[in-house]
């Protein structure tokens, strides 16, 4: 399975994986992504997608339990530079309105949690 | 032409055709109130009566001008084929001879004048007699024959069209039943494994009795498929059926039960006391013979079969009335002089059933004169389809690797329409993994199936629990972070269908790209 790459940068945490999020992933993503949320002092969780190619369902759950998550504690997800593939599948569920979407910095700055 | 009296209490029409008006008035005081009649001098002129008016007694004397008693009667019978009229022929002075030929001509009755009034009383009672029974047995006849048409009509209605055409298949068929009512019956059936059920029997006699025994075993053939029922078990139901219903009587049936899988590349069949079925696989064509005896006398166990049955196959079933008729020779044609003709016509590039009916005509020297219901079913799997089988530990990273390469195998799809298969597949699998087996684990089955240019077909396959698929699959609330799979494999794909099948959990997905592709990604 290819690494998660996880930078603190302040308020932000930053988090980059590449390959597909599906269901033969997603549970090992979810046990890494509890030292994301364990770690003190973050609001913003910018999750970088820019090398994920591929995203199913359950690969959508387990941005729904992220965001759910960070909803809950006063923190928010930012999914960060989706490709188009990713984008028509979070629209055939009709989830792309559903989540924080950046493009680049300036979205990201944006929608920064102060 | 007028119709003689129908009806059991009208007035019986009677003429009466002889130059002497001494003999007209004979009859005409003999007859009562119950008789209409009608006179003639002249034979012709009797006939031009009959031909206005029919009439339900004829009686004729012996001077009739222009023509004699013989030539009214022959006409009356031959030309007019009116075997209905009661005929009386008076006559004077009659030779047994000629006694003989107007009866032997078709007069019902001759008698010597002069008569007796209450002999020819008696003798009109007998045609009145003779009249009221035709008309019975014509009113019992139209009502028999309403019955049949009934039952005739009602199985139409079970014998398949088979217009539909079946992907991945060329399907063709001959029915021609003997009566209004048949004994024979065929089918050819979708199976959740992609592949077809095709049967074809035959059942003993004709008529009413043998279209309600095909009804059955339709019932017990289409009812237990939709069920996912094994040959074995259709077979010994039919069977169980036929022996509770007319197991103490003579009626018995013979049936070809046959799977066709092109995934699998496997073709699985039994026959019950049927004749062979030709299997061809390249250009060999082999004879698949009954491995028990015909259905309704005792009970059996039955065994299954398989072959082989690769891309381009086909399997001829069909019923003895394709070969049991009489051909200009006066011999039978019999079932080896067919077998060896249907291989020859099943081994042509494109088969068609009319072309075997060309070389039976051919081999009889005459068209075929058929005495029994004649019944053939040719199923072949289309040459140009490619399948092939994954088999994987149904464990997610296997599991997902096997889906890249399955989708990888079947790269002719257009490249839009790629990912969207792909992601179906994918939630088709994370189903297996999850749901399917416990603790134990068990195998995915993955079969692809591509017909060029024009349709991809998945099959997940799995032999876990029972899938009980919802009448509904919309999309869950947002916050829900799970329950959208099945949502996007039927978004994504044009067709799918769920169905259980000797055990297994069979899912089909098809997505074609004639034309737009919807939802393409």
């Amino acid at each position: 399975m290819p690494e998660l790459h996880v930078e603190t940068k302040g308020t932000e945490v930053w988090v980059r994986y590449d390959g597909e999020i599906t269901f033969d992933v997603v549970e090992d993503l979810k046990v890494r992504m509890e030292t994301v949320f364990a770690a003190p002092n973050w609001k913003t969780l910018i999750f970088d997608l820019e090398g994920v190619d591929f995203l199913d369902s359950s690969g959508i759950g387990f941005f729904v339990i992220l965001n759910n998550r960070c909803s809950q504690s006063g923190q928010k997800l930012i999914l960060f530079r989706l490709r188009p593939q990713l984008r028509k599948t979070l629209a055939l569920v009709n989830m792309l309105h559903f989540f924080c979407i950046a493009d680049d910095q300036d979205d990201v700055d944006a929608n920064l949690v102060d | 032409m007028a119709q003689a009296s129908a009806g059991l209490h009208e007035p019986v029409r009677v003429m009466v055709v002889d130059q002497d008006p001494v003999l007209r008035r004979l009859v005409r005081h003999a007859l009562d109130a119950r008789f209409v009649l009608s006179e003639a001098q002249d034979g012709f002129d009797a006939l031009d009566a009959y031909l206005e008016e029919r009439f339900d007694i004829v009686v004729i004397g012996e001077r009739l001008g222009s023509c004699d008693a013989r030539q009214v009667v022959e006409y009356i019978r031959g030309q007019a084929n009116d075997s209905r009229t009661f005929i009386v022929v008076l006559f004077w002075d009659l030779s047994p001879a000629g006694e003989f030929a107007l009866l032997h001509a078709g007069a019902n009755d001759c008698l010597r004048l002069p008569f007796y009034r209450e002999v020819f009383r008696a003798r009109m009672e007998v045609g009145l007699r003779h009249i009221r029974m035709t008309q019975q047995l014509e009113q019992a006849y139209m009502r028999i024959e309403a019955q049949m048409r009934t039952v005739a009509d009602l199985q139409k209605k079970l014998v398949p069209s088979l217009a539909q055409e079946v992907p991945g298949f060329r399907v063709r068929h001959l029915y021609q039943p003997s009566g209004l009512a048949s004994g024979d019956y065929y089918d050819c059936l979708s199976l959740p494994s992609g592949g077809v059920r095709v049967v074809v029997a035959d059942v003993s006699g004709h008529g009413a009795r043998a279209a309600f025994i095909m009804a059955m075993v339709r019932t017990v053939v289409r009812a237990g498929t939709a069920r996912g029922a094994s040959i074995e078990y259709l077979l010994a139901t039919t069977n169980t059926q036929l022996l509770e219903t007319v197991g103490d009587e003579s009626d018995f049936v013979t049936i070809f039960l046959a799977d066709v899988d092109p995934a699998l590349g496997r073709l699985r069949f039994a026959s019950a006391g049927h004749c062979p079925g030709l299997l061809r696989v390249g250009t060999q064509v082999e004879p698949l013979a009954a491995s028990t005896p015909m259905l309704g006398f005792f009970p059996l166990e039955f065994r299954v079969e398989e072959r082989a049955f690769p891309p381009g196959s086909g399997l001829l079933l069909y019923t003895d009335g394709l070969y049991e008729w009489e051909m200009a020779s006066g011999e039978q044609l019999g079932v080896d002089r067919f077998v060896a003709l249907a291989a020859e016509a099943i081994c042509e590039p494109t088969v068609y059933l009319d072309a075997l009916m060309h070389r039976l005509e051919e081999a009889g020297e005459m068209p075929p004169v058929f005495t029994d219901d004649v019944t053939a079913l040719w199923v072949e799997t289309d040459p140009t389809w490619r399948s092939v089988v994954f088999r994987v530990e149904a464990a997610p990273a296997q599991v997902r690797q096997v889906v890249r390469q399955a989708v990888e195998w079947a790269a002719e799809m257009p490249p839009e329409m790629r990912d969207a298969v792909e992601l179906a597949v994918v939630e088709a699998c994370a189903n297996v993994v999850r749901y399917a087996y416990g603790e134990g684990g068990g195998v995915l089955e993955l079969r692809v199936a591509v017909a060029p240019g024009s349709l991809v077909r998945f099959q997940v396959v799995d032999y876990g629990r029972p899938f009980d698929p919802p009448e509904r699959w919309g999309l869950p609330e947002e916050t829900s972070s799970s329950g959208r799979g099945l949502f996007l494999i039927h978004t994504l794909m044009d067709r799918v269908h769920y169905g259980r099948m000797e055990g297994a959990n069979v899912l089909t997905l098809e997505k074609r790209w004639e034309g737009a592709c919807q939802n393409c990604m």
